[in-house]
């Protein structure tokens, strides 16, 4: 187990370093010089410019600019930015903690309803409410997040102008001034109810359907039919034998998924201005600098190779006859 | 069912033959039709392969059936809610442009560019898949860890990435142009292969132990043939069911792209493109948001359930017709 552990790590550290080789030269060759744009702009100063392209080797060929990229990623907490020369680390801590409230309420929310519903759909296979789901589910499905994002803003603005009440604020993780104490989590909450309900949506849409379709395996197995046969009472069987099982197709996808997030809802906090991981990642994008880019890339990618090794763990822990090698 | 339905490729079904027993005359059916069959059963997969097509060709003459131009101004007739009066049924924006007539140029760039998605990583996927199912062993172990390492990227990231840094703007690759919604369309394909890959791979795992491989192996085909004309067509129903669904995964992650800023680039029509300009003109215009996506949600559910039907009409093992 240890071993395995051991291996997978050693196997992702030696493909993180590959890939980070690889976007980096993606990165930095693709976008040519970074600082291109700035010296078109009339009123600048030309050699400020050329001090920045001296400090950030960008007259260097690739490897030495990666070689100084992984200097300063291993050594300087990834670096500064390109233009300001701010460091990098701090801010994406803070974004990180913003979207983990965001991620861990939404997806905790969308799993209690999804199994809720999966379950309750597979006991009642072909019934009104299994059908009404499953529209539901292929609705939430085919709609972009972004669009339901923009549509719950659309209602809100209407309903403002209309009644002139604000149900919910439509943008940003705070009011300007948010008080303290139980007044700021309030107000943090009260500003975190439309995007969570987004993000719930679409994860409910697929979990619901993978927990029916596990649990409509597990009740037409075998051992419970077994269950059944030796006269245990409805519940229990399905309870504590098939509803434990279901479960576990479940438990990876909502790691894999988890692991996702954390690099940020990008659309839901773009549409909803949320200072968090996916926007921090569209606004870098944005101004074209390599460095913020390159750091969110290496964070977001550990994280979801650490999700997936998660997920391969908790499997073994949950089905024991799942061997490492 | 109709009994002079016949197979659509390749069908035998024109072979008659006498049943013995009673001297009814019975007509032999072919795989297509059989599937055939079996999806027209399907009434909501039926009807959203309609509404698909007729979706298609709205958007394939765009041109000719779209009442204005994509960039038409009208500046007496601004900001219009959806009316009947001159055909603005999905309203107008503040430059006076016709909506309608925009939403229907960007189905045609979204759907043209989710078809080329859907063909190019059906090709790459399956290509890869069959190559590592296949052969097996080493080269197996190498593609698959390579589509592993593709997975775990993060996805929306990496198309970001991709699409602002090569992406933006026409190419010339040895004298011929690629336009810039088609390189949206590469970059996608380039990610989107992966599901396919491990369909296929799974397939010619089992499929490469069966007689019929070994007995064209024995006749002396080569790997290649063996590969596409023996064990290939073994596969056409999960490749087409998944290339289906990619079409939808295809149109709502572009859709997306354009949305945040780095998709399709202006003067091409996009939908997700449509939907941040009415964004960008407040929330009193809700007209210029809720159409063009109401229009992505119809065509991504029409998708769904016509792959949905495929699904099951594809599946040889099902050879029941009748419910």
């Amino acid at each position: 187990m240890l071993q395995y552990v051991v291996r997978r790590l050693l196997y992702s550290s030696v493909v993180l370093i590959a890939a980070s080789f690889l976007v980096f030269v993606f990165v930095a060759k693709g976008a040519g010089d970074p600082l291109a744009p700035y010296y078109l702009a009339p009123n600048i100063d030309k050699e400020g410019l050329e001090r920045i392209a001296e400090a950030k080797h960008l007259n260097e060929n690739v490897f030495v600019r990666y070689a100084y990229w992984v200097r300063d990623a291993v050594t300087n907490q990834f670096g500064t930015t390109l233009l300001t020369n701010e460091p990098i680390l701090p801010d994406l801590w803070r974004v990180m903690k913003n979207t983990l409230q965001l991620v861990v309420v939404a997806e905790l929310l969308a799993i209690l309803f999804a199994v809720a519903i999966g379950v309750y759909s597979a006991l009642r296979q072909y019934s009104v409410f299994d059908y009404t789901a499953t529209t539901f589910s292929f609705l939430g499905l085919a709609t972009p997040v972004f669009w339901l994002a923009l549509m719950l803003q659309v209602a809100v603005v209407q309903i403002y102008l209309h009644t002139g009440h604000r149900i919910f604020p439509v943008a940003n993780l705070n009011s300007v001034d948010p008080g303290s104490g139980l007044s700021f989590v309030l107000d943090r909450a009260h500003h975190l109810v439309l995007p969570v309900l987004v993000l719930m949506v679409a994860s409910i849409a697929s979990y619901s359907r993978y927990m029916r379709a596990s649990m409509l395996e597990v009740i037409n197995s075998d051992y419970v039919r077994t269950a059944r046969a030796k006269g245990l009472p409805e519940s229990k069987v399905t309870m504590k034998h098939a509803f434990r099982n279901a479960l576990i197709p479940l438990v990876t996808l909502v790691a894999l998924n988890f692991g996702a997030l954390l690099g940020g809802a990008i659309v839901t906090e773009t549409v909803f201005s949320l200072d968090g991981m996916g926007l921090y990642f569209v606004n870098a994008l944005n101004v074209a600098d390599p460095y913020p880019v390159m750091a969110w890339l290496m964070i977001t990618a550990t994280m979801i190779i650490v999700f997936n090794l998660i997920a391969d763990i908790a499997y073994g822990f949950l089905d024991p006859r799942v061997r490492y090698e | 069912m109709s009994e002079t339905r016949q197979g659509a490729a390749g069908a035998t079904a024109h072979e008659l033959e006498l049943s013995y027993e009673s001297g009814v005359e019975v007509e032999a059916r072919s795989q297509w039709a059989y599937a055939r069959m079996r999806f027209m059963r399907h009434r909501l997969a039926v009807v959203s392969l309609v509404v698909l097509i007729l979706i298609g060709l709205v958007g394939a003459f765009a041109p000719w059936i779209a009442p204005y131009g994509f960039d038409e101004l009208d500046l007496d007739n601004t900001t219009a809610p959806p009316t009947l009066e001159g055909w603005h049924l999905f309203g107008t924006d503040q430059l006076g442009r016709d909506y309608l007539s925009r939403v229907i140029f960007g189905i045609r760039t979204s759907l043209w560019v989710a078809l080329v998605v859907a063909l190019l990583s059906t090709a790459i996927g399956t290509t890869i898949g069959a190559v590592a199912g296949y052969f097996g062993g080493q080269v197996d172990n190498l593609l698959m860890r390579f589509t592993d390492l593709i997975l775990t990227l993060p996805g929306l990231a990496v198309l970001l990435t991709a699409a602002v840094y090569f992406g933006q703007d026409d190419s010339v690759v040895f004298g011929v142009t690629i336009p810039q919604p088609l390189k949206i369309g590469l970059i996608l394909a380039f990610l989107f292969w992966t599901s396919v890959a491990r369909i296929v791979r799974g397939l010619f795992l089992s499929l490469r132990e069966k007689e019929f491989v070994e007995a064209a192996k024995a006749a002396g085909a080569t790997d290649t043939r063996i590969m596409f004309r023996h064990m290939l067509p073994n596969c056409v129903g999960p490749i087409i069911v998944n290339a289906t669904l990619v079409v939808a995964t295809a149109i709502l992650v572009e859709a997306a792209l354009s949305f945040i800023g780095f998709g399709i680039q202006p003067p091409n029509a996009a939908l997700g493109k449509l939907i941040s300009d009415g964004q960008g003109e407040g929330f009193n215009l809700w007209w210029l948001v809720t159409f063009p996506g109401l229009v992505i949600v119809i065509i991504a559910l029409a998708i769904n359930f016509v792959g949905d039907g495929l699904r099951d009409a594809l599946d040889p093992t099902q050879r029941r017709v009748r419910g």
